[in-house]
């Protein structure tokens, strides 16, 4: 396990300044001004974002027309698959995009379990639905075992033994969820692939990078995953896109895709340039906030990702001890008696900041709107068809969910506080 | 005083199922059963899993018995020596009984007789009409007379059933008076008491069958707590009753008549928690134990219950959850009729001497030793019960009694026994769906029971049910449905007046007056001084038809259109068609009584830390030996999926997954059998 994050907020200078780069940080057009917090669900989008996929999705033509404006597609495009490999730590290669994590699952799945006769596909139950359900359904059609590594209920987080004792020689893959959506829980990525990779080196390892994506650096070429995967939208950009590098291997295995295309050439059909625009609009970012934050500032585009991302950390570590341990007079998020958190209690070790919890008592669905009365916009989530499994094996039926991003500042930390207290306080 | 605990006596085990109410800690244990005195192998049962478990008696806070005395009594001839009084002019009823015939084309099938010998049917002068009056005053000498016959012939009860007592208890209620004098110590029951409905037949037989299982009962219940008191263990245990309620020993004691199969209502009960935990309106629930098959159906989230039914081909009629049971269990014996053909059951090795291959003196090649034969059953495994069994000599009374009588190889007559015994039992699960308008396509099969899970993926198949579901402890299912059961008494009325012209208030009228005698005799107090709920029933038939159909009447103002409705819905589901516009007819207003009690947590599933798969072992599948993983189903993590073929152990069962299905691992841990999708 790596070390803990660093603790530092950002300087009282850059805050305003991040906030400023993002749409609807202060309020939204419906509830006016708000603190939203419910980042796992989706982040802020960033301006730059939305002009930029204007600009390229207006273009008049497609890529690989001799023509200035279809020239200027095919490099967006092209930029763009640069940025996501950037993004991710990944080597130049096959660089997957599709509408959804979901839609990715499914295809990698698919490739890694084709032809396999008597084999397993290994997840867990901290995956969220696209890779466990994935997983589920295609074992089925295919007669394979789905086996499911436990969560670790302390921690709200996966073990890598857990998942490292499932694994044999007829492994197909192993699905491994980077960061849980609901706990929070951070698996150390590297040490699931090296303890898998000892016994099932066959084993195709698929990381679901959709949640840590905004929290952390990803460094899929050093963890040694097959493939890692994440959703833009949740990192600042447009919906309707993921992406995902993949291994040679694995880009090699038999898929869906047009016959006179190149084996490692997975994108079916014409993409929306406007998406990969917008994506190098969201990298182009995090080298301004890494520029901001790191000293000197690296020179290349991955070292400024690198420095922003580690700057989020940090910052984002100084928001979590706020908001589990108070600050200011306000009691934390474990100082009343009638919260139950589920996960880790430590604000760094093994967690990002996404939080659940439940209150002895209190329906979640009602919380969430009394947050919302108090101008504070949380999420439940409830055993449905995203999180039934999870939560299962939390031993809840429901919890609230608060999930902070880098352009949330101490100030809307203490106004969820604020609010708990209030709903909490004797009648 | 954290742990409740249900005992559930089944012909061949007594299975225990206790939770700790605090933490939701679930335990459970499994006892042979000791027919001679079931309260025997009860103690014992309890005895050794305190034990085990290091459970002080002094913590249990409950406990739940569901009993086969009664039932036992009934089927093996064995109640009390009872007689019964009636009007003078009726003597026969009990013994013509109806006039369908139970065997149609059985030129020389007999009516079973009834539980009072005839010589001990008397009648007396009395007559009330069907509008209450008293035509004809109960002739209290007439009845001094029988008194003193009964006397001298020494009965130990007596049921006295008039005309129309329904309507009318005074005679019936006089009667009880003039015996209590005349023949002290001698229970006494009334029929209007048992069931206040309409058709003497049936009246005058659930009163005598329960004057003919009352003093069994009331003795084996006495015994029993006294056997509680000596080991320490609670002394007022709860009784489940047929309408998958319970109610306190002592109204058991009175009402046996109402614990009269009410053996396998624990299990619909237990399936009806398992349907509201997972989401499933409709579900099949079927208890394959060591001799019987009971099967059920919940559908749109509710038990089918029934107001008739019979026992041993005699009439019962005490409301009950609906159960269809047949005689195929895992220790149905399998055998060649006179015409050559192999058969499995009804008869049954029961618990003594038991299947071949458990080495208790068993010849007869059962199911069990069936499975045991094809690799499905291990020989022998630290899971499925631990108990060691007789492999050798399973496939030798096999070869014996049936392959080379019928040329076929063992395993090929070890799969005959399957096939049949599992014919039996398809063709119960038809008749409670497609015989009555439901399409087994639209129902989860939830199999359980020692013997379930080895034949749910071949039941499912053959009924054209999309799933199995079995639960985490399919063993003891039954016995944890008692724990779920909650204090319920219903009382009945028989109510004719055509639902056109009813006032709707006199209807709500009647619903509350015997709800407020169900109350009473729940013990929630007249004045419901005791939080209960009220379910209300109208059972409706077209006018000048003869059977009804039950329909719940919501709380609340009653609609009597909405009800119409609902009769027309349900005669149309039923038989396809319905009659719009012909008149219905109220025939009895049922109300149901249910006291609020905390209700019992489904214990979480948390399964343990190993690897799951625990060996490979041939079973013969699909005409062959195949090398089949075996599985331990305590270390499965919900959302596993197995692909088949495969076996699932536990130590209460076994679980077959055939070669072209898949069993997936719910969030409750249920595990959920369904056939592989064609790719």
């Amino acid at each position: 396990m790596s070390d803990p994050a660093p603790e530092k907020l950002f300087s009282p200078a850059l805050q305003p300044a991040v906030r400023e780069r993002f749409l609807h940080a202060d309020g939204d057009p419906f509830t006016g001004p708000r603190a939203y917090l419910e980042n796992a669900g989706g982040g802020l989008t960033l301006k730059a974002v939305f002009a930029a996929d204007q600009r390229v999705g207006a273009l008049p033509d497609n890529a690989g027309r001799d023509n200035p404006a279809s020239r200027e597609v095919g490099r967006a495009i092209q930029a763009g698959r640069a940025d996501v490999a950037t993004f991710l730590g990944a080597p130049a290669g096959t660089i997957l995009s599709e509408q959804s994590t979901t839609a990715c699952a499914f295809r990698l799945l698919e490739a890694a379990a084709l032809g396999r006769r008597g084999g397993n596909l290994v997840c867990s139950q901290l995956d969220h639905a696209s890779f466990y359900d994935a997983a589920g359904i295609l074992a089925a059609r295919h007669g394979l075992e789905r086996r499911v590594a436990p969560l670790n209920r302390a921690t709200g987080a996966l073990d890598p033994d857990a998942v490292a004792a499932l694994v044999d020689a007829d492994t197909a893959a192993v699905t491994v969820i980077h960061a849980s959506n609901i706990t929070g829980g951070r698996t150390d990525l590297a040490a699931v692939a090296a303890r898998v990779r000892a016994r099932a080196p066959q084993a195709m390892i698929i990381a679901d990078g959709a949640q840590h994506a905004q929290h952390g650096l990803v460094d899929a070429a050093g963890c040694g995953v097959d493939a890692y995967v994440f959703s833009a939208y949740k990192i600042f950009s447009k919906p309707g896109f993921a992406f995902a590098c993949l291994s040679e291997r694995l880009a090699a295995r038999p898929h869906a895709q047009l016959a006179g295309k190149a084996a490692a050439d997975w994108d079916l059909g014409t993409r929306d340039p406007g998406g990969f625009a917008a994506f190098s609009a969201v990298v182009d970012y995090l080298c301004w906030l890494g520029a901001q934050t790191a000293a000197p500032a690296p020179a290349d585009r991955r070292g400024l990702v690198a420095a922003a991302m580690h700057a989020i950390e940090a910052h984002e570590a100084a928001l979590s001890r706020r908001l589990l341990h108070g600050a200011d007079g306000l009691p934390g998020l474990l100082a009343h008696a009638r919260v139950t958190l589920h996960g880790q209690r430590d604000h760094r070790a093994g967690r990002e900041a996404v939080f659940a919890f439940s209150v002895a008592g209190a329906p979640t669905g009602r919380l969430v709107q009394e947050f919302g009365r108090r101008g504070v916009i949380l999420h439940d989530r409830v055993s449905d068809a995203y999180s039934g499994h999870t939560l299962a094996a939390l031993g809840v039926r429901e919890v609230v969910r608060v999930s902070l991003a880098h352009y949330n500042t101490p100030a809307e930390v203490d106004a969820f506080l604020r609010a708990l207290r209030d709903l909490l306080a004797p009648a | 005083m954290t742990w409740r605990i249900g005992i559930d006596t089944g012909g061949t085990f007594t299975d225990l199922v206790g939770i700790n109410s605090a933490d939701g800690r679930l335990l459970f244990h499994k006892v042979h059963s000791t027919p001679h005195d079931p309260g025997e192998a009860l103690c014992t049962g309890v005895r050794q899993l305190c034990a085990r478990e290091g459970v002080a008696p002094a913590a249990i806070a409950l406990l739940i018995h569901g009993s086969t005395v009664a039932t036992n009594a009934v089927l093996e001839r064995k109640g009390a020596r009872t007689a019964f009084i009636t009007t003078a002019g009726f003597r026969d009823v009990l013994v013509i009984q109806r006039q369908n015939r139970p065997r149609l084309y059985d030129i020389r099938g007999r009516r079973p007789a009834p539980v009072v010998p005839r010589e001990l049917i008397c009648e007396v002068g009395e007559r009330i009409l069907g509008d209450g009056t008293v035509e004809t005053p109960l002739a209290a000498p007439e009845l001094a007379a029988v008194i003193e016959r009964l006397r001298a012939a020494r009965v130990e009860s007596v049921a006295v059933g008039f005309l129309n007592s329904y309507v009318n208890p005074a005679h019936e209620l006089a009667a009880r008076d003039q015996l209590a004098r005349g023949l002290p110590g001698v229970k006494v029951c009334l029929s209007h008491e048992v069931i206040r409905s309409q058709g003497e037949y049936e009246r005058f037989s659930t009163c005598a069958l329960n004057s003919y299982v009352q003093p069994k009962m009331q003795g084996y219940l006495d015994r029993l707590c006294g056997q509680l008191r000596a080991a320490g263990l609670p002394d007022a245990p709860f009784i489940m009753k047929s309408n998958g309620g319970m109610t306190t020993a002592a109204v058991a004691g009175e009402r046996s008549v109402e614990t009269l199969l009410s053996g396998p209502a624990g299990g619909v009960v237990a399936g009806l928690r398992l349907a509201a935990d997972t989401g499933r309106a409709n579900l099949i629930t079927a208890d394959v134990g060591g001799t019987s098959f009971d099967v059920s159906v919940i559908h749109g989230g509710r038990p089918a219950y029934a107001s008739r039914s019979e026992i041993n081909g005699l009439a019962l009629n005490v409301p009950m959850v609906d159960i269809h049971t047949v005689g195929a269990g895992g220790g149905s014996i399998g055998w060649i009729d006179a015409g050559g053909a192999l058969r499995a059951g009804p008869q049954s090795a029961g618990a003594v001497p038991g299947p071949v291959c458990y080495g208790r003196g068993g010849t007869e090649p059962t199911v069990t030793d069936a499975n045991l034969v094809l690799g499905r059953l291990a020989a022998r495994s630290n899971l499925a019960g631990g108990m060691d069994l007789d492999l050798a000599a399973a496939r030798e009374a096999v070869r014996v009694r049936l392959a080379d009588r019928l040329n076929l190889g063992v395993e090929e007559a070890a799969e005959g026994i399957i096939r049949v015994v599992n014919a039996r039992m398809t063709a119960a699960i038809r008749k409670l769906t497609v015989e009555r308008g439901h399409d087994p396509a639209q129902f989860s099969l939830c199999i359980f029971g020692g013997a379930g899970p080895l034949h749910g993926a071949e039941l499912a198949e053959e009924t054209g049910m999309a799933e199995v579901i079995v639960p985490v402890l399919p063993g003891v299912f039954s016995a944890f449905g008692l724990l779920l059961s909650e204090m319920r008494e219903e009382q009945m009325q028989t109510w004719l007046k055509p639902l056109a012209g009813t006032d709707a208030a006199e209807l709500a009228a009647r619903f509350d007056a015997l709800a407020r005698e169900a109350a009473v005799r729940l013990g929630a107090g007249a004045d419901g001084a005791r939080r209960h709920r009220v379910d209300r029933r109208l059972q409706l038939r077209f006018q000048g038809q003869s059977h009804t159909l039950a329909v719940d009447v919501p709380a609340g103002p009653i609609g009597l259109a909405a009800v119409a409705a609902q009769f027309h819905a349900a005669h149309r589901r039923l038989y396809g068609y319905t009659f719009e516009a012909d008149p219905i007819e109220i025939v009895t207003v049922w109300a149901v009584v249910t006291l609020d009690t905390p209700p019992t947590p489904t214990p979480p599933y948390v399964p343990a830390a190993r690897p799951s798969r625990i060996g490979e072992r041939p079973v013969y599948l699909e005409g062959r030996m195949v090398p089949t993983p075996v599985h331990d189903r305590f270390a499965l993590v919900p959302g596993t999926v197995i692909a088949g073929p495969a076996i699932i152990e536990q130590p209460d069962t076994t679980t077959l997954v055939l070669p072209h299905q898949h069993a997936a691992v719910d969030p409750q841990g249920n595990l959920v059998l369904r056939s592989r999708p064609r790719t």
